[in-house]
């Protein structure tokens, strides 16, 4: 039997479900590390999910967005600075590399009608919820 | 009148600057910025960046986790004045705003002559 805390906020189970799939992947957990990429925005509702992660200047052809039973995945690259002619640097304060980064559902999502777009360096992503984890509003028979 | 206070954030965006034999080019990461609000200017070896974003909302859901913050961004650089300030260049993809300084040819030397 599981016993949910109350009231039970889906979202802190989400946070607490990605922390571990983390520690799985092998993310730090020191204090003090860096923070996920990219960062995100989520939003719920009765129709489903809403998600922007903030992530300026990706190759948009590497974007990969993977819904997986209760896993979204968000894969992309930011390409290095190109090498070629010599250059002096005068600040790096940018990120590139590939990056990924998993979130746990917290509930059924279609997987067949997500839609994502990446505009001005965010990517949208919109999930909705499957037919089956919808609220249902209960009709209540009055005698 | 009313005055117009700016109450939103303003952040520095996150900037690669590198020079080669011929420029400066600059990367500053302002995701979100609406493009018509973005205001490059170079005045004696300064560069300013400026730009405006919209806040992001999703009506009719209720926010869940929220791990940046909205805002604008500004941020000023000494560059050099040795920069062609007509040949700046500047442009502004996926979220990245890109700038071209190319530096001023050398100055030719002028000969004066002397009148007696």
């Amino acid at each position: 039997m599981v016993w949910r805390r109350f009231p039970w906020d889906p979202l802190r189970e989400m946070a607490r479900i990605q922390g571990d799939l983390g520690r799985l992947f092998g993310e730090s957990t020191l204090p003090g590390a860096r923070r996920e990429f990219p960062p995100v925005r989520v939003w719920t509702g009765d129709e489903g999910l809403r998600l922007v992660a903030r992530m300026p200047g990706v190759d948009p052809a590497s974007i990969d967005v993977v819904v997986e039973g209760d896993t979204l995945t968000v894969k992309g690259e930011r390409p290095a600075p190109g090498k070629g002619e010599e250059r002096t640097w005068h600040r790096r304060e940018r990120g590139a590399g590939r990056f990924a980064r998993r979130f746990a559902l917290p509930f059924e999502i279609d997987a067949q009608r997500v839609e994502a777009s990446y505009l001005n360096g965010l990517l949208n992503v919109t999930l909705p919820r499957s037919e089956a984890a919808r609220p249902k509003k209960i009709a209540i028979a009055t005698a | 009148m009313n005055e117009q206070v700016n109450t939103r954030r303003t952040f520095a965006p996150a900037t690669d600057i590198h020079e080669t034999a011929d420029e400066y080019a600059l990367a500053a990461e302002v995701p979100g910025a609406d493009p018509e609000s973005i205001d490059v200017t170079y005045e004696g070896g300064v560069l300013t960046l400026r730009a405006r974003t919209a806040e992001i909302s999703a009506e009719g859901f209720a926010l869940a986790v929220n791990e940046f913050a909205d805002g604008d961004y500004e941020r000023a650089f000494e560059v050099s004045d040795r920069v062609d300030a007509d040949a700046i260049e500047a442009r502004y993809e996926h979220g990245v705003l890109n700038v071209r300084l190319p530096k001023a040819k050398p100055e030719t030397r002028k000969v004066i002559v002397v009148t007696s």
